[in-house]
């Protein structure tokens, strides 16, 4: 079998064995991506063992001789693999702070949804996506510990349940993946919004917010706050996925970050409103 | 080299570092997804860090060994940090905690120390104080976790460390040791070598002098049923030779290997040690022809079972040094018949998890947030 290549960017992921189930995905996610000559994982998908290639089927995601995760029903094989290319980046990356947030750009600069599952995140992003926005990240904002600023990744977002046709009806002809039903997450897709072209031209942005969705569909009016930056500080610290290992250097990217940027918790039932919101008080309507 | 990496390019790259700038990308992969494997990458990452070549290293190469030298470089911080409270505590009680292994490394900072990746601490304290130790630890914060009654007796009745103890916040693991191997072996040696040479270190901790350190090395690499991380032992066990290197050194060495009955494990591992990195330490000659048979046998075993379990270096040679390597393992263990049923039940468990699809019984669910912070 030919290893196919996941150039997320940053990083490039070899994946050795798959099974074709999820080649369809695969193209769609990262069928445009042009391979490096050195790839910094090497990962596979097989099933758990030959009792369970047949009864129950079930798929094992394995990096470099490790296994992190328990096994998972077969037809979540290609949902797996994207969680554990989060992994991947997650363990091996010390070079870069980085915080369980999705990263959205406009005008140059760059607002971070550091949020819990539930929060409408994934929508959020997809939807600010749709509207012109550049999705740096879904999952994990990739922070420069000098310069402060965000990289883009080249990785689709997850999107669960609901969420699905809402962007599929916001955009008949977004590139999603088949959906993998009843996973620990409910129903889960892929779906990208840009293509390998768009991404080369992206570029490291500076970071000028930090905002924490909260979707409410009950909400009457929007509505904003500030909050006190220590709270934030703690809140960051817990959604830095490295933060154990880089130890002072996180603690003092986190403290300079927090300095320059401006932070909001927003609750909001329309989607409309957070483009307007981010607009005018948080990266500005651009030159 | 990129198609067939083979066992020869790994030592090569432990045994000339500086030559690693002439490798292309694709082989510098091979390279890197090994020593990851092998738990070598953060040491061949400050050896490169420290020579003029590191900046000849492509960028892409250099990401990988940074990340590894500040995860490894935070463990050792760690190591220091747990190691003093420990010691504290323990000496509070009476008890000098005598620090064993990847933490005495970094306690000691060998040259092995930079980069040495530990996945616990393990202890050493004397068998009259263990009782006291582990009373102390248990309310301070550490904690056992549940284990089968099996294991627990194993621990107690067989073993030369109780089960064991977890950090309740940091998570860290320590293994607290009263003997260097298990007493129901009947190979567990006199400790009388080991505690009388004992050193304070600058920080202030203990560890086991340097030829004992290095005698016992051999011991927990020569004695394991598995040796998942032999190579890296191989290294470490480099490392000390070469900064410890001197007659008393050797001396002290065969002392200590001749009163606990591990002169063959000592041959073994100092004539692989001369074969794989280009030394000429003493290897003390056997009178008896058996004795020279076994070592020859031990040695072309380990030479094949040490090699590191990576597909890319995978062999059937390697496959079946290893099997006999965890027979002969379980076998020094214990006697026949304590074996015959430790397998047994062994077997069974394993059996159970394999027909149930399950070949990661220690991994963690996908739970994302709290699986990457463990």
């Amino acid at each position: 079998m030919k290893p196919f290549f996941i150039n997320m960017g940053l990083f490039q992921a070899k994946v050795n064995d798959y099974p074709s189930s999820i080649s369809p995905a695969l193209n769609q996610i990262y069928g445009d991506c042009q391979p490096k000559e050195m790839s910094d994982f090497t990962v596979s998908l097989a099933p758990g063992s030959i009792v369970r290639k047949y009864l129950r089927p079930q798929i094992v995601f394995e990096s470099n001789t490790s296994i992190p995760f328990k096994p998972l029903p077969f037809s979540q094989a290609y949902a797996l693999l994207e969680w554990g290319l989060n992994w991947c980046l997650a363990t091996h990356d010390f070079n870069h702070l980085l915080l369980h947030s999705a990263v959205l750009v406009k005008n140059n600069k760059a607002v971070l949804f550091p949020a819990l599952p539930g929060s409408g995140k994934s929508t959020l992003s997809c939807w600010l996506a749709i509207q012109g926005w550049k999705l740096y990240s879904d999952e994990m904002a990739v922070i420069n510990t000098d310069s402060l600023t965000a990289e883009p990744l080249y990785r689709p977002a997850c999107i669960k349940n609901h969420s699905i046709e809402l962007v599929r009806s916001w955009q008949p002809d977004a590139t999603i993946t088949k959906v993998c039903s009843d996973t620990a997450k409910g129903d889960v897709a892929h779906a990208k919004f840009q293509t390998w072209e768009d991404y080369c031209r992206l570029q490291p942005v500076e970071i000028a917010g930090i905002v924490f969705p909260k979707y409410d569909g009950n909400l009457s009016e929007e509505q904003y706050y500030t909050i006190a930056k220590s709270q934030v500080f703690e809140e960051l610290c817990q959604h830095a996925f490295n933060y154990h290992v880089l130890g002072y250097q996180a603690f003092d990217t986190v403290w300079r970050l927090l300095d320059k940027v401006k932070v909001f918790e927003v609750h909001y039932s329309n989607l409309g409103f957070m483009d307007e919101f981010l607009l005018d008080e948080v990266v500005g309507h651009g030159a | 080299m990129a198609h067939n990496f083979t066992f020869e390019h790994l030592v090569q790259a432990i045994n000339s570092p500086h030559q690693l700038v002439q490798l292309s990308l694709r082989e510098w992969e091979s390279l890197l997804f090994v020593l990851k494997t092998s738990r070598l990458e953060a040491y061949l990452a400050f050896v490169l860090h420290d020579l003029e070549a590191w900046h000849s290293i492509p960028e892409q190469v250099r990401a990988h060994l940074s990340a590894a030298m500040v995860y490894a470089q935070r463990q050792n911080d760690q190591v220091f940090h747990e190691g003093q409270e420990i010691h504290d505590l323990l000496m509070a009680q009476g008890v000098t905690p005598v620090f064993l292994k990847g933490a005495a490394y970094i306690v000691a900072a060998t040259n092995n120390a930079k980069g040495r990746l530990c996945s616990d601490i393990d202890l050493l304290v004397k068998e009259d104080g263990l009782a006291i130790s582990e009373t102390a630890l248990l309310n301070n914060f550490w904690y056992h976790k549940t284990i089968t009654d099996y294991d627990d007796k194993y621990y107690r009745e067989y073993a030369h460390e109780i089960p064991p103890l977890y950090h309740l916040t940091r998570g860290t693991v320590l293994d607290l040791h009263h003997n260097l191997f298990l007493p129901i072996s009947g190979k567990a040696p006199p400790l009388e070598q080991f505690w009388q040479g004992v050193v304070c270190q600058e920080s202030g901790l203990y560890t086991l002098e340097p030829a004992a350190m290095f005698m016992h090395s051999i011991i927990h690499l020569m004695l394991n049923e598995e040796v998942v991380y032999g190579f890296r032992d191989m290294v470490d066990l480099k490392c000390l030779a070469q900064q410890y290197d001197s007659v008393g050194f050797w001396q002290r060495v065969e002392l200590i290997a001749a009163e606990s009955h591990f002169e063959t494990e000592l041959n073994v591992v100092v004539i692989l040690l001369n074969t794989w990195f280009n030394t000429a330490y003493p290897v003390k000659r056997f009178e008896g022809s058996l004795q020279r048979r076994k070592l020859q046998l031990l040695v072309r075993i380990y030479k094949y079972a040490l090699i590191p379990e990576h597909p890319a270096l995978h062999s059937l040679r390697s496959g079946l040094a290893r099997f006999i390597v965890f027979v002969r393992g379980h076998s020094i263990k214990m006697p026949l018949t304590v074996l015959v049923k430790h397998f047994s039940i062994k077997l069974w468990l394993g059996c159970r998890n394999w027909l149930r699809g399950d070949t990661t019984a220690d991994a963690k669910p996908v739970d994302l947030g709290a699986a990457f912070k463990r």
